[in-house]
């Protein structure tokens, strides 16, 4: 017998670390309803899960140009492969407000955002996940690297 | 009297699962031809009763083979077995006398059900001889080059289905690169501002590399068309819509891939050379990194569109063994 506790147990730790994890998770649907929202997103974006779950991710965020997303997400759902939103393209995708006021250099947080396909058991897609990555520290390195240069 | 069957296929893989397929019942005489040109030679000097034809071949591909035959008179009953599941191929293969289309990895149900609406039970003799039928040797290589095969056809399949175009499928290539040849290439580049290089890295379960996807400039009005980019409301930048297509077809192959080594492959961030990162860096940098690597070449082409695309998928070399480990089974039939 290997030491592991229950499977309850471990099924607890799963979702302390996609709450606390230094990244953000949502879960969209296929009509682009929030599904999960994990604490990254609460604290970064200042939008409690409870507010935003089951709710249409272009109506908490007007931001998000909806066409654009849709194409973006297509591939995702049609052939299961992941798609990506890269900060040097787009800054962002959620606008997320400056947390740390002593030092955060930026007003905005940069992001590297994934797209992921779900898979059901039986191999369908019927929702997605995003991965959000904080890429500010980057972003900061490399626009003073040209600022250097220019 | 046994039953004469004509195999065609390029891939010597290919050629040998399909003779291991056949049921002994068949008491099939098979002949194995290697392209289309070798098919049509061997079908003027013998008559056959039934053929096996792959699609994509040199010298004639599995079109102009059927073409030939309508033209030649030759009587034949044709089964394509292929790798391009588009759903134009199969129209396509139908309109030029096939009888039935079998998809690559084959189903032996499929063949057998195909078997018995072609063949007539009285054509064959009941008197099973114990004839040895002289196989191809296989090598890594075949093993390689008819999974790339496959996964270009699903890779298309994905294409075609996500843009409703019409694929041309190229012959894939299974080559040992050396590192100065990916510098040459890179150079290429690094020159030509007519082309655009996205790399992306891939993984699953060990088996890792890295993509390079080039991408003709002249190819960006048509994506946009394809991607159905609205012309005004949107403004999807040129460099986000290169990074975007290079993404579909870097993962399409690998999801056609990962579904024959039972691997799921996750590919990383795009970057994008030249603009991303400078190419005269990537060559200091892979320089004494490694000298060989296994790489998949593959091109597309996209029917009625300027679309022109060269991918190239390395691995490195600890991933090798993983990964045939994984495709083993396609040995063990043997």
């Amino acid at each position: 017998m290997i030491g592991l506790p229950a499977e309850f147990e471990q099924f607890h730790w799963m979702v302390d670390m996609v709450q606390n994890v230094d990244l953000g998770l949502v879960v969209l649907d296929k009509d682009f309803n929030i599904q999960v929202w994990n604490g990254f997103m609460t604290h970064h974006s200042g939008k409690q899960a409870h507010d935003v779950i089951g709710k249409s991710i272009f109506e908490v965020f007007p931001e998000i140009q909806k066409e654009w997303f849709v194409i973006k997400a297509k591939p995702v759902f049609d052939l299961g492969c992941r798609s990506f939103v890269t900060w040097r393209q787009r800054p962002y995708l959620f606008k997320c407000r400056n947390v740390r006021p002593i030092t955060q250099q930026a007003d905005y947080m940069y992001q590297n955002v994934t797209l992921n396909p779900m898979r059901t058991p039986t191999g369908e897609i019927k929702s997605l996940f995003l991965s959000i990555q904080d890429a500010t520290a980057e972003a900061m390195t490399e626009n003073r690297k040209s600022d250097i240069k220019g | 009297m046994s039953y004469p069957v004509l195999i065609c296929d390029d891939s010597a893989l290919a050629r040998k699962q399909m003779a291991r397929s056949l049921p002994a019942s068949l008491n099939a005489d098979i002949t194995f031809a290697v392209n289309g040109l070798d098919a049509l030679e061997k079908l003027e000097q013998q008559e056959f009763k039934l053929m096996f034809l792959d699609l994509t071949m040199p010298e004639l591909d599995g079109y102009g083979t059927l073409e030939q035959i309508q033209k030649r008179n030759i009587i034949i009953d044709v089964v394509v077995v292929s790798g391009d599941i588009q759903p134009k191929a199969k129209q396509k293969v139908e309109r030029l006398g096939a009888k039935d289309f079998i998809q690559k990895p084959m189903d032996k149900e499929h063949l057998k059900s195909v078997l018995r609406s072609l063949v007539n039970p009285a054509e064959i003799s009941q008197v099973t001889s114990n004839r040895t039928i002289e196989l191809p040797i296989l090598k890594r290589r075949d093993i390689y080059m008819e999974v790339a095969n496959v996964s270009i056809g699903r890779a298309a399949d994905a294409l075609a289905r996500h843009f409703d175009v019409f694929v041309h499928l190229p012959l894939p290539n299974v080559n040992i690169f050396e590192v100065t040849e990916l510098h040459m290439a890179l150079a290429d580049l690094a020159d030509n501002d007519q082309v655009s290089g996205v790399c992306q890295g891939f993984n699953g379960e060990g088996i890792a590399g890295e993509a390079l996807v080039l991408l003709s400039d002249s190819s960006i009005t048509d994506l946009k068309r394809l991607m159905k980019v609205p012309a005004e409301s949107v403004e999807l930048e040129e460099l986000e819509l290169l990074m975007d297509v290079s993404n579909i077809l870097v993962g399409s192959f690998l999801n056609g891939l990962g579904q024959q080594a039972e691997v799921r492959f996750f590919q990383g961030q795009p970057v994008l050379l030249g603009q991303h990162i400078p190419i005269e860096s990537i060559i200091e940098s892979t320089s004494g990194s490694f000298q060989k690597t296994m790489t998949f070449e593959v091109s597309y082409n996209i029917d009625n569109t300027s679309i022109r695309c060269d991918l190239l998928f390395m691995f490195v070399d600890e991933s090798l063994p993983i990964l045939d480990n994984k495709l083993s089974y396609l040995m063990e039939d043997f």
